[in-house]
This record gives C-alpha cells, sequence and structure tokens, in this order.
C-alpha cells in the first residue's frame, strides 16, 4: 500500500476564483469581502496557467488542499478519482467539498467570456457572484 | 505495467478489446454471436457506473488489464488520471491507455444507444454485436499493438 494522504478536495465544474474564494471565507476568518476577493483573484491568477484537473494548491498550509475541475460530469469524474487510487493500491482518505452549487450563471457566463478574451467584465461578473455567496454566508 | 481500454461506458468496444488481450475470444477468425454475447461484461455496464475502472484479468505476462467508461469526459478523466500519478509520484509507463472507441462503427454505437440508453437490450446487443464483427480486425491490430508495445516495453 502505498502512502495515506489526507486531501480536503474542493470539487467544481470549472476554473474560477470561486475555490480560493471559499477557501479564505472559510480558513482566513474575519477578513473583509473586498480583501478575500483581491487575494481569491490573485490565486485564481497565479494558478490558471498549470491546466491540472487536479490541482495542489497552498502548499504551505498542513492540510493538502486540492481543487478538483471535473466538468459536468461529476460523478463519473468522481467515480474515476475513486477508481484510480484503488487501481495503485492508494489507502486514500479525503474529505469532499461541492463547491459546484456556488457556480451560478454570473459565475459561468464570466467564464465565457475570459474565454473570448474579455478582461474586466468577468471579473466584475466574479466579483458580484462572490458577492452574494459572501451575503448568504454571513446572513 | 497496467493497460487500461477505454471506451463511452466500458459495455462493448472496451470489453471486446480486454476479452481479445486476455485470449477469450479468437485472433484468427471472427467470432460468433454467442462468442461475444458471453464474454464477462459485455453490455452489461450500467450508466451509473460509468467513470469506474474495473480489473477485467491479468494476462500472462502479469500485466493487469483494466476497463473504464469514460462517459464522453475523456479529456478530464485522462489528465486526471496523469495528475494522480504526478502526485503520487508512479511513472507514466507504469500505465498504458488505450482508446477502444477509435474502432467502433455506426452499428456498435447504434447498437449500445439501444441497449444501454433505451433499455431494448436484445435489438442493441444484436446490432452491436454485428458492429463489432464487421469492425473486429481492427480490434485485432489495436491489441496486437498493445501486446508488441508491452513486448518491447520489458526488452528495455
Amino acid at each position: 500500500m502505498r502512502e495515506e494522504i489526507k486531501l480536503i478536495i474542493f470539487l467544481c465544474t470549472g476554473y474560477s476564483p470561486l475555490p480560493f474564494f471559499l477557501f479564505y471565507l472559510f480558513f482566513a476568518k474575519g477578513k473583509s469581502f473586498n480583501e478575500i476577493f483581491s487575494a481569491a483573484i490573485m490565486d485564481y491568477r497565479k494558478y490558471k496557467e498549470e491546466k491540472k484537473v487536479l490541482l495542489r494548491v497552498y502548499p504551505e498550509r498542513p492540510e493538502k488542499l486540492f481543487i478538483l475541475i471535473g466538468g459536468r460530469k461529476k460523478r463519473v469524474v468522481l467515480q474515476a478519482l475513486d477508481g484510480y487510487l484503488k487501481m495503485f493500491g492508494i489507502n486514500h482518505n479525503y474529505q469532499l467539498l461541492d463547491i459546484s452549487r456556488y457556480e451560478k450563471s454570473c459565475c459561468k457566463l464570466a467564464s465565457l467570456m475570459e474565454r473570448v478574451g474579455l478582461k474586466s467584465l468577468p471579473i466584475n461578473l466574479y466579483k458580484y457572484s462572490c458577492r452574494q455567496i459572501y451575503r448568504k454566508i454571513k446572513d | 505495467m497496467i493497460v487500461l481500454y477505454h471506451c463511452y461506458g466500458a459495455a462493448h468496444s472496451s470489453v471486446l478489446s480486454a476479452a481479445i488481450h486476455l485470449g477469450l475470444l479468437a485472433d484468427d477468425r471472427i467470432p460468433g454471436i454467442k462468442e461475444i454475447r458471453e464474454i464477462p461484461y459485455f453490455d452489461r455496464n450500467k450508466t451509473e457506473e460509468i467513470g469506474i475502472p474495473f480489473l477485467y484479468g491479468i494476462d500472462k505476462w502479469g500485466n493487469k488489464i483494466y476497463v473504464q467508461g469514460m462517459g464522453g469526459s475523456d479529456r478530464i478523466v485522462i489528465n486526471l488520471l496523469k495528475d494522480i500519478m504526478a502526485l503520487y509520484g508512479i511513472p507514466e509507463r507504469e500505465i498504458l491507455l488505450v482508446n477502444a472507441l477509435e474502432n467502433v462503427n455506426i452499428l456498435v454505437r447504434i447498437g449500445g444507444f439501444l441497449s444501454r440508453r433505451l433499455g431494448l437490450v436484445f435489438p442493441g446487443r444484436v446490432i452491436s454485436i454485428i458492429g463489432l464483427q464487421l469492425a473486429y480486425p481492427k480490434f485485432l491490430r489495436t491489441v496486437q499493438r498493445v501486446k508488441d508495445y508491452i513486448a518491447k516495453f520489458y526488452e528495455m
């Protein structure tokens, strides 16, 4: 058996600032919305070029944090993840946080706009989407 | 080494390829309908099982032969596999991915759709088997290329 690694996996359908925003919201309490969103955008840009499906983030943290960009067919990807870990004899122990329910249409529209080359409008849409989440969680 | 034959639903083309690899089907003639129908897991995988790689058997050289349906999310699932291997330090040469879907024809697709999606198992199965019989030489060539690759791999 290979070494057991405890993982926390944020599951989302597409790459966006959202998992980073939620990470700061849950793990960096006491900060304002603007502070959290700015930090999230910086990290989103930092990791953007890695283009991985299972992306390791914040390696300096004691918890092993990952973002799993599963696309629309989450069940297929999750079953593949479990199957591959079993195939290689890896005794996995991970906590899955499904954040895809926070990916509203604003977020998806922003992602689409980025892909066609727009810059500031997608960021504003992400900000709007994150602000909705921030308000809901704080309330 | 692990050999992973993959297709859409792990019901037809990947299962057939794995069966050929393991010698469950003839490699010198086209098998009959009954022979294909009776290979393990043929047209059995359910939609909710798509994504799960499962061990089909072990070949005579000790390689593990897996079968997996990727549900049309091939790019994501294959990249996930590569990311996992990189994360755990598993060399890429330990696994060989074979896309069995490249060998299917329209009959196999129609038969698969009828059987797995619409639940019309009997006609779907028959149509897909006829399609597989027509494409059988292609499957044989693919499996032979896999075996040649494995032989070269062990020579190195």
